[in-house]
Order: C-alpha cells, then sequence, then structure tokens
C-alpha cells in the first residue's frame, strides 16, 4: 500500500444503523494524528456522542510509538486516555489513521474492524473467532474493566462508562496492510538510532507482555495513560518515551523519513490547534 | 562441508510480543506491516505467554540480525552440516 500524506483516512461507524463507510479527509492533516486528531474528530460530531480512537503517522514505524489515543466527552469533560498493547499498530495495517464511533446500538454487538470495513456482530459470536490470528487486536470486558489482548486495560474507567452506553461489548481490529518505504535505509538508520535509546526511557525493562514496538515490556504501560504532552500523544508515542519524542528534531527526521512534508513550524503550533478545538467545545 | 543456518525459537517463554523480530524481518522483505510475516507471535490462553511461528523461509534472511534484535533473547541460531538433498 502506498502511504497517503496529503489525506487522513477515517472509519466512521454509525451504531444506531449498524453502518460504516471510510473516509479521506484532506483538511485533518495539520493535526498530525493522536489526540489532536482525535479532538478535531471529536468536535465536528460532538452531537453524535463519538469516541474516536486515532493513532499518528508514526505508529508501527518506530519504536515506542506504541499507543492509541481515545478521546470522548464524559459527563461535561473532554477525556483523553492512551492505551498501550497492539491496538495502535493494527490501526496503522489497516491503513487508517481514525475510528469515529458515532450514536448507540440498540442491541449488543461487537464490532469486528478489518481493514477499514466494519461487521457488526452478535454479542453470542465467540470474540476469539473473529479476525486474523497474529494481525489482530481484541478489546473486551474483563468484569467492568476493558481488558485489551488480555492484559491491557485503561487508567479510569471513562471509556467502560462509553462503551456501555454505546451498548459494545467488544471490538476486533485485524491490519493487513503492508506499506514500503522509499528510504530504506535512511529509516533503518533512524530506527536503529532510536532503538539503542533505550536508557532515555522513563521506565524499567520488566517482564511483562509489552506494547508493540517496543522491548520494554514495562510495570506502567498495562494501565495506559490520561493527559500529558500534547506533541507525545499526537504521535502518539509513549509517554516514558518523551525525552526521545519530544524532540521536535527527531519528530521532524522521522516524519520526513517516511516522506511526509510536516515543517518544524507544524509541529510547534500542534499546542495551540489542540487549545483551538478545546475552546471550540468548552 | 557447507553449513545451514537455521533460526530456532529456543526460549518461547521469554517472549512478550514487542513484535520487534517480525519488523525486522518484514524491513528485510523491504515493507511495514503483518501480512505475509515470516514470523508470526499469537497469544496463548493465559496471556502472559506467546506461541512463534516460523516459516522457513525466514532462514533466507539476514537471521543473526533477527536473533540481535529481540530484547529477551527468544531466538538462537542452529549451525549444521548440508547432509544431501533435505537440510
Amino acid at each position: 500500500m502506498r502511504m497517503d500524506f496529503s489525506t487522513k483516512r477515517v472509519v466512521y461507524i454509525n451504531l444506531a444503523s449498524h453502518t460504516s463507510e471510510v473516509k479521506s479527509i484532506p483538511g485533518l492533516n495539520k493535526y498530525i494524528g493522536g489526540v489532536s486528531l482525535g479532538l478535531r474528530l471529536l468536535a465536528n460530531d460532538i452531537e453524535k456522542d463519538p469516541v474516536v480512537f486515532s493513532i499518528g503517522p508514526l505508529n508501527g514505524f518506530f519504536p515506542y510509538v506504541s499507543k492509541t489515543s481515545i478521546v470522548m466527552h464524559h459527563q461535561g469533560v473532554i477525556e483523553d486516555i492512551y492505551l498501550g498493547g497492539s491496538l495502535s499498530l493494527r490501526i496503522k495495517f489497516m491503513g487508517i489513521d481514525a475510528i469515529v464511533i458515532n450514536g448507540a446500538s440498540k442491541t449488543p454487538v461487537i464490532l469486528e474492524i478489518t481493514d477499514g470495513d466494519v461487521a457488526f456482530k452478535s454479542m453470542d459470536v465467540p470474540i476469539d473467532t473473529l479476525g486474523l490470528p497474529g494481525k489482530r487486536s481484541v478489546i473486551t470486558f474483563a468484569g467492568e474493566k476493558i481488558s485489551h489482548d488480555s492484559f491491557f486495560t485503561t487508567p479510569e474507567t471513562f471509556l467502560e462508562t462509553k462503551l456501555t452506553e454505546k451498548n459494545i461489548t467488544g471490538i476486533v481490529v485485524t491490519g493487513s496492510k503492508t506499506f514500503s518505504i522509499k528510504t530504506a535505509f535512511k529509516y533503518e538508520q533512524l530506527f536503529n538510532a532510536l532503538l539503542k535509546q533505550e536508557d532515555d526511557m522513563e521506565v524499567q525493562k520488566s517482564d511483562n507482555p509489552s506494547c508493540s514496538g517496543c522491548p520494554m515490556g514495562c510495570k506502567k504501560s498495562q494501565v495506559g495513560e490520561i493527559g500529558g504532552n500534547v506533541l507525545i500523544h499526537s504521535l502518539v508515542a509513549c509517554t516514558f518515551a518523551q525525552k526521545i519524542y519530544s524532540d521536535v528534531g527527531i519528530v521532524f527526521s522521522c516524519l520526513n523519513t517516511l516522506g511526509y512534508d510536516y515543517t518544524h513550524e507544524d509541529i510547534e503550533n500542534l499546542p495551540k490547534l489542540v487549545e483551538e478545538i478545546i475552546k471550540e467545545l468548552s | 562441508m557447507p553449513k545451514t543456518k537455521t533460526l530456532r525459537v529456543t526460549f518461547p517463554e521469554r517472549c512478550r510480543r514487542c513484535e520487534l523480530c517480525v519488523m525486522e524481518s518484514q524491513r528485510q522483505l523491504e515493507k511495514v506491516g503483518l501480512e505475509g510475516a515470516l514470523i508470526r507471535i499469537s497469544k496463548n490462553n493465559d496471556a502472559l505467554s506467546f506461541s512463534i511461528y516460523l516459516d522457513p523461509q525466514v532462514n533466507k534472511l539476514d537471521i543473526e540480525k533477527i536473533r540481535t534484535r529481540c530484547p529477551m533473547e527468544v531466538y538462537t541460531i542452529e549451525e549444521r552440516d548440508e547432509d544431501g538433498l533435505f537440510n
């Protein structure tokens, strides 16, 4: 698959009608990804009470860029949380930048999302039979908490409340697209250099399951993250890698290597863009 | 006698499914993604351990690089004599 650097590809899911569509939206590029993109999409559809999953341009390509941004409106407040595990890579490998889930289903439903196509499955279907093994991420409930890949969960209960309101009992995401990189040698050099910056991580290596693309297996990522640095969460890199990915020069190099034509100013302007959306929403 | 080098999953219990080995093998095939991957990792029922499946074609890649990519040293490289038609 050729990467399209001029648009963002968004899966829109309408739970009331059990329909979906993929839209390519050019005007969203300045939001780069993650929380910035998610907030813009949330604001666009706010009357439909969306929950928005979004990733950034570096997810799936560079180490420690391993989280998925999730934004929603919860009891009058805009909440942003960041989920670890394998989800961000599966969304990337669908060739999708964000998933917007609008409205509520009349009956309990499992969303099976494969390369952007959505199937609405009855909650009676065993969730482990959905998606493609090795290429899927599974979100389900373990009691009152979300369980992602049977290990990862969320730092609060905003997502759990929202999915329950929407009558969603599970989500299975499968990504089977591949991408080629024009500047393969430069990409590999940069990937290796970043991977070696393990000492800049704010967590210690441990023996927990890892988020995809991260060698740490740390004890903190199991419960995800909440709030924090706008640039980190727009990429959506791990907060514990903020020494690496809050460096605008490094971010610029990564984006440039993949073929994006963002400028330093685009990256520096992100906090202002997010501030504007939050003002619009409040 | 020529030697054949083979990538082996020697310590699967150490795997934490970071998928860096999958990414490395795919990168050597000049792609990013999971489709057509020569290394597949699946979660076991206990959620804390994983099964790793190697396509024999992986041995045509730079397996030393794949081995060293794993932070948990799950893989070893087995070296043996080529002994006839089948190896």
